[in-house]
């Protein structure tokens, strides 16, 4: 894969990669500095990719390693600050608000499950593949951040 | 619930920044910049390098796959174009196939012309040809073989090859030229596949199918889930099949020598296998660095795949001065016997790869050496035979 090509597919995932690194890091800024080292990491392992259909799931890949890695780094202090810097920022939607809470207070990795999932439309057999999780695995991290995100939903409207 | 579910975390769901959009951009646009710089720092010249892939070794900045646009016209002959008509045997113009696929794609026609197998590396000539064109190509859009001509349909489009149906990744070590021809728009791509990397073994007839027709839509592309590993179907629209008989394989010799050998500074290394075809010698070399940690302390992903730099680095302070050299360490070829395709081509942390021509008058004993000041270190010797 070419540079040329190479900056083609990754630019018509963007969205999906802003999407995906924001709902493990909840902060703009991490997002941007997320998707470079991933763009980086991903363009000097190229060779690695053995299928070109499995690119955006490749990239998505080494985003959500990078995310976790970036996570890891930071202190709770840093992370409980982001929540709320991110709270004040949705005010309009009640519902809204309450869902991105909810979304605030999942793990990262179920976090991602469900954007991936309900709001991509992965299947759970893509996402156990793209992330070499077992399919059951994913399906309980959905279980549970469906049963949280309800019950946040449900008590506060 | 699913739907709308989706409708409210759309609702969270901020659109995308324009910092991450910038950031994106600029990244992707370093990159390209780096590529394009290091492209014309390989070759200022006449010629257009690119890496690609390698399976077998991890390496710092080597050339595993190297493309060549070569600026002049070429004939059509495999052997002339890789290894110099001298350098191979009697016996190497009997493993060249002709004539072995024709399709026509609008108004481009696709040949194979010919194909070679030589136990260990696949030899592939074809030629794509705009039938529009009133003139032979310019050499001004000559380009990098694995990709397609600006506004061409067809050419190559995918970083494989099909081997009997199966999806295979472009071998480490592989290598590829393109050049126009004097014919009305024809362009001619010269690619020679380094099986052996990848550890595949061709037998009698055998099919192959390149990636040169009209490029398949990425969405279009079909995947099979084959032991847990997704393989991408080989799109017929977009490629071109031929059978190559792999049945030749008279004349070549393998060797597993594995006589260990330990170095003043305690490295330790033997040759693990030596295949002479009519074509190459082909040599795995294998070595111990107990300097080396164990934990490599460069920047590693979960797959470790660049957890090598350390060790590739101090493999690199010798290995690619090595030298075939007879038992008095006399070298057994020239400088001007190698072509740049020759000698080492590839290392790690415990292996190399070693490429040189063919010769009816290898030397009973022969090593690989260590030159110093042009002079084989006898004492960092590996004995091949």
């Amino acid at each position: 894969m070419d540079a040329a090509s190479f900056q083609q597919q990754a630019m018509l995932h963007e969205r999906l990669l802003y999407r995906l690194s924001y709902s493990m890091l909840r902060n703009n800024d991490d997002c941007a500095d997320a998707v470079q080292e991933t763009l980086l990491r991903a363009w000097q392992n190229r060779e690695h990719l053995k299928n070109p259909g499995a690119f955006k799931a490749w990239l998505c890949r080494i985003l959500v390693n990078t995310c976790k890695d970036m996570l890891r780094k930071k202190s709770r202090v840093q992370q409980v600050e982001l929540n709320e810097e991110l709270a004040a920022d949705d005010t309009n939607d009640q519902r809204t608000f309450l869902l991105n809470e909810a979304l605030s207070q999942l793990p990262p990795e179920q976090r991602s499950a469900v954007i991936l999932h309900y709001l991509e439309g992965w299947s759970v057999w893509e996402i156990a593949q793209t992330f070499d999780l077992p399919a059951g695995t994913v399906k309980t991290r959905l279980m549970y951040a469906r049963k949280h995100l309800s019950k946040v939903l449900s008590e506060e409207v | 619930m699913n739907n709308e579910l989706k409708k409210q975390l759309e609702a969270t769901m901020p659109e995308v920044p324009d910092s991450f959009h910038q950031a994106m951009c600029r990244t992707l646009q370093s990159i390209a910049d780096e590529q394009k710089e290091a492209n014309d720092m390989l070759n200022p010249k006449t010629v257009k390098h690119i890496s690609r892939s390698t399976i077998i070794l991890c390496f710092i900045a080597a050339l595993l796959v190297t493309s060549v646009a070569a600026a002049v016209t070429l004939n059509t002959d495999l052997f002339m174009i890789f290894l110099g008509k001298d350098k191979a045997s009697e016996a190497a113009p009997t493993l060249i196939q002709y004539d072995l696929a024709h399709k026509t794609v609008g108004q481009y026609e696709i040949d194979v012309r010919e194909a070679a197998y030589d136990g260990m590396s696949l030899f592939v000539c074809y030629s794509l040809t705009d039938t529009t064109a009133t003139e032979p190509l310019d050499t001004s859009i000559l380009e990098d073989p694995f990709c397609q001509l600006e506004g061409w349909d067809v050419g190559w489009w995918h970083d494989g090859i099909w081997i009997n149906g199966v999806d295979c990744d472009i071998m480490g070590g592989s290598t590829a030229l393109s050049s126009r021809s004097d014919k009305n728009g024809e362009w001619l791509c010269y690619m020679l596949f380094r099986l052996d990397q990848s550890s595949l073994q061709l037998s009698g007839s055998t099919t192959i199918s390149l990636p040169i027709a009209k490029a398949v839509p990425f969405d279009a592309l079909q995947f099979i889930d084959v032991d847990g590993e997704m393989q991408l179907l080989c799109p017929e629209e977009g490629t071109v099949t031929f059978t190559l008989d792999c049945s030749r394989t008279d004349g070549i010799k393998h060797l597993t020598p594995n006589i260990d050998v330990s170095f003043p500074n305690g490295n330790t290394a033997r040759v693990t296998r030596a295949d002479f075809t009519p074509l190459k010698l082909y040599v795995k070399l294998s070595y111990e660095i107990p300097e080396l940690p164990e934990e490599p302390t460069d920047w590693s992903d979960e797959a470790a795949v660049n957890a090598y730099f350390e060790a590739s680095s101090s493999a690199l302070r010798w290995v690619n001065r090595m030298a075939l050299v007879d038992e008095q360490g006399q070298p057994v070829f020239t400088a001007d016997q190698l072509s740049e395709y020759d000698g080492c081509e590839s290392w790690g942390d415990h292996t190399a790869s070693f490429v040189f021509p063919y010769s009816d008058q290898y030397p009973k004993h022969m090593y690989l050496a260590v030159m110093e000041n042009g002079k084989a270190d006898m004492q960092r010797a590996v004995q091949i035979r």
